[in-house]
Formats: structure tokens, C-alpha cells, sequence
């Protein structure tokens, strides 16, 4: 491998940029060597649907790669995706309307209040390199909390979010990284196959902070 | 994480999950994290880079 080939540190790869390079054969190659046995949905949608939710502009997907034993090694992947929250203002009174209003905006037309936010859609390592520990969970969801607030610092924007599973060890994992619970979505019926418990915890953290 | 969460939109419309959104705006805002430090240098790829460790496999 050429010294231009070697990957110095973490390197954060752009999905598209990959599939317009080596083409999408290679691609998926690549990314069938992700394994998250702790979360089928993580796994399958790197997968499976990646590549077709990018090329649709649903979400963009980066990959993150370190060098192992002299070759680039996929160790992680975070996908990214523009979302809105909708508040009614009907549902806000005198002192709640002051402080969502100064996280977003009111659309008088819808008579509702809108907030751009992020949404962290998919974050997971790579546990086929577990027992080499390649690259560490915070370390990961830094690295996706920066490509947010970099997108922020051009658009605006204050705060991601984050949907994740009923499970103490993974909130407290986002908690520590600075998410605070905000509310839960009722899982639909087919997503309970790779998903587990009822419903997914939604998570938000303060971008500024990122 | 769920896949589903790309295509759904939340819509908030009733009181205790607006003073639950609120609520949890603010606190974000007050709210320390721990300080994460890379253990490696972490940087964004560039087309060329990409070009440069991944073309061989064309």
C-alpha cells in the first residue's frame, strides 16, 4: 500500500464519495463488513438501505475508517438526516411559548412552531473490531455531533436529535454526551422485529455545546 | 436507532409533551457533557483521498 493509500487517524468518508469512485458493487462490499449484532436495524440499514435513502436525499451516511493491520478498516458509520419538529401553539401557554420561541419559529399560517433539527437517524460501531476497540462509542457519536454542528455553523440551527431504544446503558450513554429525553414515538409494527420494546426514546442535545 | 425514524415527522399537539419539549430545550442548554477527546487525529476525507485508498478497487 502506497504512503497517499494509508489512513492516518480516524477518516471520515463521505458515502457518496465512495460510491462515485469505486461504484456501488464496491461499495457494498464495504459496508457488508459492518456487524451490530446489538441492533439488527443499525446493521441492515448500512446494508440494505443506505446507498438508496442517499441517492434519494432521505439522509446522508458517512463511514469511518482507521487503518488495522495496514489496511483501511470500516470500525464505524453515523447517518444524518434534515428533519423538523412541529409544536402547536395551541398546546403552549404564557411561559413555554417564550422559551420554545427563542429555539424556533412560529408559521402563522399552520399555526404551529418550527424547528429545524437534525436527526442522528443511525450511529454504530463496527463489532466485527470489538476486541481490537478501534474506536470508542463517544468517540463516534463526537464525530457525528461535529458534522452537525459544522452544517449549522453555514445554515443555523441549535439542537440534533435522536431516536433510540427503551434501554438505561444507552441513555445513559447519550446523557453523558449531553442528549436530554424529550419525549417517546410508539414503535409501528414492523420495526419491532429489529427493535426492542414498545416505543423509542427521543433525545435532544444543544448543538452550541457540540 | 431506527430506520423509520428517517421518514417519520413529530408533530407535537398536545400540552404535556409541548412543556415536555420546552423543558427539555432548556435543559439541553444548561446540560454539561462529559469532554471527548479523539484518540486519533480525526479528519473528513477529500475526493482525492478518497480516490487515493479506495480506487484500486475498481
Amino acid at each position: 500500500m502506497s504512503a497517499e493509500s494509508t489512513i492516518k487517524g480516524y477518516l471520515i468518508v463521505h458515502l457518496e464519495h465512495i460510491l462515485d469512485e469505486i461504484g456501488e458493487d464496491e461499495t457494498i462490499k464495504i459496508l457488508l463488513g459492518f456487524s451490530c449484532p446489538l441492533n439488527s436495524d443499525v446493521e441492515k440499514f448500512l446494508h440494505h438501505k443506505a446507498i438508496e435513502f442517499a441517492k434519494q436525499s432521505l439522509s446522508q451516511t458517512f463511514l469511518v475508517f482507521t487503518s488495522y493491520k495496514d489496511e483501511p478498516t470500516l470500525v464505524g458509520y453515523f447517518t444524518l438526516a434534515n428533519k423538523t419538529i412541529l409544536v402547536d401553539k395551541a398546546v403552549l401557554r404564557g411561559n413555554v411559548k417564550r422559551k420554545i420561541g427563542r429555539f424556533g419559529t412560529y408559521n402563522p399560517v399552520i399555526k404551529k412552531y418550527v424547528f429545524s433539527a437534525p436527526l442522528i437517524a443511525q450511529i454504530g460501531k463496527n463489532y466485527k473490531y470489538n476486541e481490537q476497540n478501534l474506536i470508542s462509542g463517544d468517540e463516534l457519536l463526537k464525530m457525528a455531533c461535529d458534522k452537525i454542528a459544522e452544517a449549522q455553523f453555514v445554515l443555523g440551527g441549535k439542537v440534533v436529535y435522536l431516536e433510540c431504544e427503551d434501554n438505561e446503558k444507552l441513555k445513559n450513554f447519550y446523557s453523558s454526551n449531553g442528549f436530554v429525553e424529550f419525549g417517546k414515538r410508539k414503535l409501528d409494527r414492523d420495526e419491532k422485529d429489529d427493535l426492542s420494546g414498545e416505543y423509542l426514546v427521543q433525545m435532544l442535545k444543544y448543538t452550541k455545546k457540540c | 436507532m431506527a430506520t423509520k425514524s428517517i421518514l417519520k415527522n413529530i408533530d407535537i399537539k398536545n400540552q404535556r409533551l409541548g412543556r415536555a419539549f420546552a423543558s427539555a430545550l432548556e435543559n439541553a442548554e444548561n446540560k454539561t457533557s462529559k469532554e471527548v477527546n479523539f484518540s486519533k487525529t480525526c479528519t473528513t476525507a477529500t475526493r482525492s483521498q478518497v480516490k487515493n485508498i479506495f480506487g484500486g478497487r475498481k
